[in-house]
């Protein structure tokens, strides 16, 4: 008898795991992009998806740029979605190297940097790219990653928002207050702060930013709460840093006639035709451009100069951020702060401006930055 | 400082916060009077919560959205129950599965239904409206704390008050309570175990479906993947702080709600954010420590 219950519950968790996991991972699905030029001389790349495509924001952008590596550069390129099961994550990388089928494996580096750099020293001739991560200088010498200085694009985020909330603008109130809410403690989510503040400070040197956390990256719903929090205490503009839970802001900021700037992927283009009134909040986003950082890098690769072994941070001047200029952008935000706003990017891609990076910054520094601009 | 905590908006915020842990408490309480584990409560209420507005769009009504989730919770609930009571699975693992089936299958069903895999923010669907409350809302004070909820939190409300008629004062809610505790001896009056658990299944999953359905079509607009986020833990946790008896049950979920919106304004204030997100979780430990102390000491007494 007792087996055949053991039986019954093992049919049942298999069930389970291989709804979960196909639901996870959308599938095996993989995308042939283009094949058959792998006799053209040229480099072929595969980006492995850790997670999944459809995220609209990273893997997107990413998918978007091997794309263009195939459609322009006429590369060979393949997406392999692997799911969020972390134990797949190392297996599927031994499989890719082992097989030396594509010179260069892209992937995520954010989350599967540890992976990354163990399969890497396994297997010193395949070469690796990890984006949204750094490495330790010459310590991984057939792995190259590509970080973006979410500060710069955050800094004119923040320019923006002080703009804004200092405009006569529709929703715009007389307080000098703006709000930031990140999804949790993270040294990214802190990079792009202090970015935000400084931009703001340059335009209005009085500026008041209430600073939220959500504790979750998933929780729409007490996102929007943290948000409704922050427009009661007369925020009129919010930069949520919290990936899903953001959505529960851009619902408040709709609700309360407030405003909201987006990031990780255009987000008001995202409502656009759907759901008109969240579009109009989402003045602009704030972009990590990791789709044409990879174009950046393919064309670096055909040219054999990657610099493999080390990390490069891009910026507005390399293309790696910026903020999203949409018809909504034109649109919504008066003429007179779109030119105050694209003189600042000016000069920091000509890096006239100093932006403090709170990666690798001293802890009271920042603290420091963050209580000068406190309510 | 003190105003930013004794507001009306804050009391108006901790109900709007309680509700969808008020109806996840309140399945819990039917589920434990059913004798049956409520490990798989959150499962459930994420189905719901995608079965909410993916129903309302259907349906094109609100109201329809919310049937669909409550009968999508008493479904799953009875599948719990078939593969726990049925086929004696370990109810933990059971439960542990129908989460992950969950949090898997929703992100399967809005690919299939939107084309995205995060939300469905595309869908349009009809929500579940706020209501005032003739006359309270005119009230000072009163009228901002408690009128203008969704009409689910009013229902919840009532929901609790039926129930705590109908398990200490009806025939059925007794032969519930009896088959939970010992099922052997419900048995042997002639009590039909297997009908009042299944009873107490499909009244907790259709809870559930209604937390699940606030949380998609009144809290926010929208599903979005693991939009319970440890709700149903955490009605749970109300649950046995509450002891399982309905008023028990509503007032820790408002100690939770009133936690949770108290740590969401504490930031305002700028305290650190590190201490303020461990406020709910001091709160349930201090109320939990207070509780058992007190029953002790009675317990002495005799």
């Amino acid at each position: 008898m007792k087996k055949k219950w053991i039986t019954m519950l093992s049919a049942v968790l298999t069930g389970a795991m291989i709804f979960g996991l196909t639901g996870c991972g959308g599938g095996e699905k993989t995308d042939d992009v283009a094949q058959g030029q792998t006799d053209n001389g040229k480099p072929s790349f595969v980006f492995v998806c850790t997670g999944q495509l459809g995220d609209k924001s990273f893997n997107d952008s990413a998918n978007n740029g091997v794309t263009q590596i195939a459609e322009s550069l006429g590369c060979e390129t393949k997406v392999i979605e692997i799911g969020r099961d972390q134990t797949k994550w190392e297996p599927t990388f031994q499989d890719l190297a082992e097989e030396g089928k594509y010179d260069v494996i892209i992937t995520n580096g954010s989350s599967s940097s540890e992976v990354i750099e163990k399969v890497s020293q396994e297997f010193p001739e395949q070469k690796f790219v990890m984006f949204d991560t750094e490495i330790e200088d010459g310590k991984y010498p057939n792995v190259y990653a590509i970080s973006y200085k979410q500060n710069e694009g955050s800094y004119l985020a923040g320019a923006l928002a002080a703009l804004v909330t200092t405009s006569d603008m529709e929703y715009a109130n007389g307080d000098k207050k703006i709000g930031f809410v990140g999804g949790s403690e993270h040294p990214i989510i802190t990079d792009f702060l202090v970015g935000y503040i400084e931009g703001a400070k340059s335009i209005e040197p009085d500026i008041k930013v209430y600073v939220s956390y959500i504790g979750s990256w998933d929780d729409t719903a007490k996102g929007k709460e943290t948000a409704i929090a922050q427009y009661n205490q007369g925020v009129d503009i919010i930069f949520p840093a919290a990936e899903q839970a953001g959505l529960g802001c851009v619902e408040a900021a709709t609700e309360m006639n407030k405003y909201i700037i987006g990031v990780d992927s255009d987000q008001a283009m995202l409502f656009k035709g759907t759901d008109e009134a969240k579009a109009n909040v989402i003045l602009t986003s704030v972009l990590k451009e990791v789709g044409n950082s990879l174009v950046r890098m393919a064309e670096m690769e055909i040219n054999g100069t990657v610099p493999y072994g080390a990390y490069e941070s891009l910026g507005i001047q390399e293309g790696g951020t910026g903020i999203a200029v949409n018809e909504y952008y034109e649109k919504n935000v008066p003429e007179e702060i779109r030119t105050k706003v694209s003189e600042a990017q000016n000069k920091v891609g000509q890096g006239e401006v100093q932006i403090t990076s709170a990666l690798g910054e001293d802890q009271t520094k920042i603290q420091a930055i963050i209580d000068s601009v406190a309510p | 400082m003190i105003d930013v905590i004794l507001s009306t908006d804050f009391f108006f915020t901790t109900i709007r916060v309680m509700t969808p842990i008020l109806f996840a408490a309140l399945a819990c309480m039917v589920f434990t009077k059913g004798g049956i584990d409520s490990i798989g409560t959150e499962g459930i209420m994420l189905s719901c919560a995608l079965a909410g507005p993916l129903g309302s769009y259907i349906t094109k009504s609100a109201f329809g959205g919310v049937i669909i989730a409550m009968i999508i919770g008493a479904l799953l609930s009875c599948l719990f129950g078939y593969v726990t009571i049925y086929l004696k699975s370990e109810p933990v693992l059971a439960g542990i599965a129908l989460n992950t089936l969950a949090s898997g299958l929703t992100i399967f069903v809005i690919y299939y239904a939107t084309g995205e895999k995060g939300s469905t923010q595309s869908l349009m669907s009809p929500t579940v409206a706020n209501v005032h409350i003739p006359i309270l809302k005119d009230i000072p004070i009163l009228g901002a704390v408690f009128s203008g909820h969704s009409i689910l939190t009013y229902l919840g409300i009532f929901i609790m008050i039926v129930l705590a008629f109908f398990i200490y004062r009806t025939p059925a809610g007794l032969r519930i309570r009896s088959v939970g505790e010992n099922p052997e001896a419900a048995k042997s009056v002639g009590i039909n175990v297997i009908k009042y658990k299944y009873m107490s299944l499909i009244i907790a999953g259709a809870l559930c479906g209604l937390g699940g359905a606030y949380m998609s079509m009144s809290y926010v607009s929208f599903f979005s993947k693991e939009m319970i986020a440890g709700r149903g833990f955490i009605g749970m946790a109300a649950e046995s702080m509450g002891r399982g008896t309905p008023w028990g049950v509503t007032l820790s979920a408002l100690l939770f709600g009133a936690a949770d919106s108290l740590a969401i304004r504490l930031q305002l204030l700028q305290l650190p954010a590190q201490l303020i997100q461990t406020i709910p979780y001091v709160i349930t430990i201090i109320a939990i420590a207070v509780y058992s102390y007190t029953r002790s000491k009675q317990k002495k007494k005799y």
